[in-house]
């Protein structure tokens, strides 16, 4: 091979690019598919069940209440689709997107492909918090306060234990997250253990397993407005998660105050994940398996993975919460462990056709 | 023009380079001072090899000079300005650094890494060419939308050599670069970096090669200065015994009229 030391100059312009995968127009094709999805996702998944619903019933009770329509809508059909299950839906979506968004930040802060909210210790925090409020009857409104705080005293435990010199290896991190985890999962036994009794055992443990069926406008609105406003910031750091690629140095040396960053975006992301434990419970695999599938799509850029993981994720919810109220009717599932049964073998077909990082 | 007939003397070297000075630069880790009291000097636009036997803190300075560590006492001066003093962010617009062997896990398009370096600078519709041009000077343009991990270890330092070049720096700090590559691409890269006419500090293993491409060479022993100066000045037999622990005899190349060195064990 020749080496062309001698051509220091900048490449002649006009020699077309090499093909290379470029972002802008296909970014947006992507987010406008997803979103369409989504959109679709919600009108479908609130239209089935019992009471033969069509999808534009849906439109029209949703047009109705924001006083953009008046339709003939019964009152029984208007109730089933704006009291029963739009909140459900919309509940479902933005838990999705929330541990969609966790999930891919955190695998790029901790360099640590299987980080998610879930072994990280964050859900299992969330937990204890909301149990704790739970058994004490606060009330709703405690709860996502709690749950955030249970995540957020996890991470700083994880990372306690994790930190050695101010870096974060990998195998430690994950380790200290497990025993976070196993810690805050005794924790909320013995809570439940001294203190639950008939009912709130049985509403309590169904909530462990991860569940949407209590889903109010409440809980949609704490959940939705935490994704957006947590992920529009998340957006807008999206360069500074790229420069996380090659590691803390290489990122120092590309001008990203590494700790601060780090600190500030895991709180969001503890924020991010209390909110959705509080109105779901802990469910799994959806944090971890999204953002590695939105990332063999479209490449670890996370101006692209970022909104694409979130929209993913919330549709990716909705279909598995939808399974869970109606495969075994009239009895449900704990969403969580539709998750799991989707989400395992998805991820597993995955990983023998590409290799997940390494 | 082949790697091996690349010219030992630099014609000229792009003057609106800045020169370097570390000053007494000192850093301590868990209470053991591993850099003491270094102080060295980059002339503008030159090639300076950071050579010295394992442990003997050419790595640690190469960090405290780009910042990744804070010093316990001295200065590095770029140009006259102090970098320690400088926000990251604007440091980095001026210092870009090359570690060995740094891999990532995340699939990454080489364009994507070779894009990595405009982080500190505002981003522009001119990146992109930036980036190219990068991937053009070390022979890798066609490269751009290969997968990172199909890349041979050579390909990849050549990448962050490109990363580097993109990030438009007028300091580049290299920490091994040649390590594990085969003898072929220890040239190639050290003549890109040469051709570049950027102040370069770079940790060489390699004394031979260090005496083929550096300006000068500052020998590292136990975190001081143990000797500095052109390579014919100070590779000398006294200076690798004392350094490294073995006999040297040294040679002249016959096409560049460089020192080689031969080792025996003492």
């Amino acid at each position: 091979m020749t080496a062309t030391a001698a051509s220091t100059a900048p490449a002649p312009a006009g020699a077309p690019a090499p093909a290379v995968r470029r972002s802008g127009a296909r970014t947006s094709a992507w987010i406008a598919v997803m979103a369409v999805v989504l959109a679709a996702s919600v009108t479908l998944a609130v239209t089935i069940g019992s009471a033969d619903l069509h999808p534009l019933d849906v439109w029209r009770s949703i047009g109705d209440h924001l006083g953009l329509s008046s339709s003939s809508l019964s009152q029984l059909r208007d109730g089933i689709v704006w009291e029963l299950r739009l909140p459900r839906v919309l509940t479902a979506a933005a838990v999705g997107a929330a541990l969609a968004l966790c999930g891919a930040v955190m695998q790029t802060l901790t360099r640590n492909p299987l980080a998610d909210p879930y072994l990280l210790g964050l859900s299992s925090g969330a937990s204890v918090g909301a149990v704790a409020v739970l058994i004490l009857g606060i009330g709703r409104l405690g709860l996502p306060v709690a749950a955030f705080a249970g995540a957020l005293l996890a991470l700083v435990v994880t990372f306690a234990l994790a930190n050695r010199r101010g870096e974060l290896a990998p195998t430690r991190t994950v380790l200290a997250g497990l025993a976070v985890s196993y810690l805050c999962s005794a924790a909320t036994s013995f809570i439940i253990f001294w203190s639950a009794t008939g009912d709130s055992y049985r509403e309590i443990l169904s909530w462990l397993l991860g569940s949407l069926g209590a889903a109010s406008w409440t809980d949609a609105g704490i959940a939705s407005s935490a994704v957006v406003v947590v992920g529009a910031v998340l957006v807008s750091r999206a360069r500074t998660l790229d420069a996380f690629a090659f590691g803390d140095s290489t990122a120092s040396t590309l001008g990203i105050n590494v700790n601060a960053t780090r600190w500030t975006l895991l709180t969001l992301v503890a924020l991010l994940t209390g909110a959705a434990v509080a109105v779901s419970g802990a469910i799994g695999f959806v944090g971890l398996m999204l953002p590695h599938a939105v990332r063999f799509v479209v490449g670890s850029g996370h101006r692209r993975v970022l909104p694409l993981a979130a929209l993913a994720g919330a549709s990716f919810m909705i279909w598995a919460d939808t399974l869970a109220r109606t495969l075994f009717d009239p009895r449900e599932l704990p969403v969580g462990v539709v998750t799991a049964f989707l989400g395992a073998p998805a991820f597993a077909v995955l990983l023998r056709r590409r290799r997940v990082g390494r | 023009m082949t790697v091996l007939d690349t010219p030992v003397v630099r014609p000229s070297v792009a003057s609106d380079a800045p020169p370097l000075e570390v000053a007494d630069v000192s850093w301590s880790a868990d209470g053991r001072l591993i850099v003491d009291g270094v102080g060295l000097s980059v002339p503008p636009g030159t090639m300076t090899g950071l050579l010295g036997p394992n442990g003997s803190g050419k790595s640690s300075l190469l960090r405290t000079v780009a910042g990744t560590y804070r010093p316990d006492g001295g200065r590095v001066l770029l140009g006259g300005d102090d970098l320690g003093a400088m926000r990251r962010r604007d440091r980095a617009r001026r210092v870009a650094v090359v570690e060995q062997e740094s891999t990532t896990d995340v699939p990454l398009q080489v364009l994507d890494v070779v894009l990595l370096g405009r982080t500190p600078h505002r981003a522009s519709a001119a990146d992109e060419a930036l980036a190219l041009a990068g991937l053009e000077t070390v022979g890798m343009r066609d490269l751009a939308g290969r997968d990172w991990h199909t890349l041979s270890g050579g390909e990849r330092q050549r990448v962050h050599l490109a990363r580097a070049i993109t990030q438009q720096p007028e300091l580049l700090l290299l920490d091994e670069p040649t390590n594990h590559l085969d003898i072929h691409y220890q040239l190639a890269l050290l003549t890109f970096v040469r051709s570049l006419g950027v102040t370069t500090l770079a940790a060489l293993h390699d004394l031979n090669l260090a005496a083929a491409y550096c300006d000068q060479v500052v020998v590292l022993a136990g975190g001081r200065v143990a000797a500095a100066g052109a390579p014919s000045e100070v590779l000398v037999p006294d200076v690798v015994r004392s350094v490294f622990g073995v006999d040297a005899d040294i040679h002249v190349n016959p096409r560049t009229g460089r020192p080689v060195l031969t080792f025996s064990p003492l």
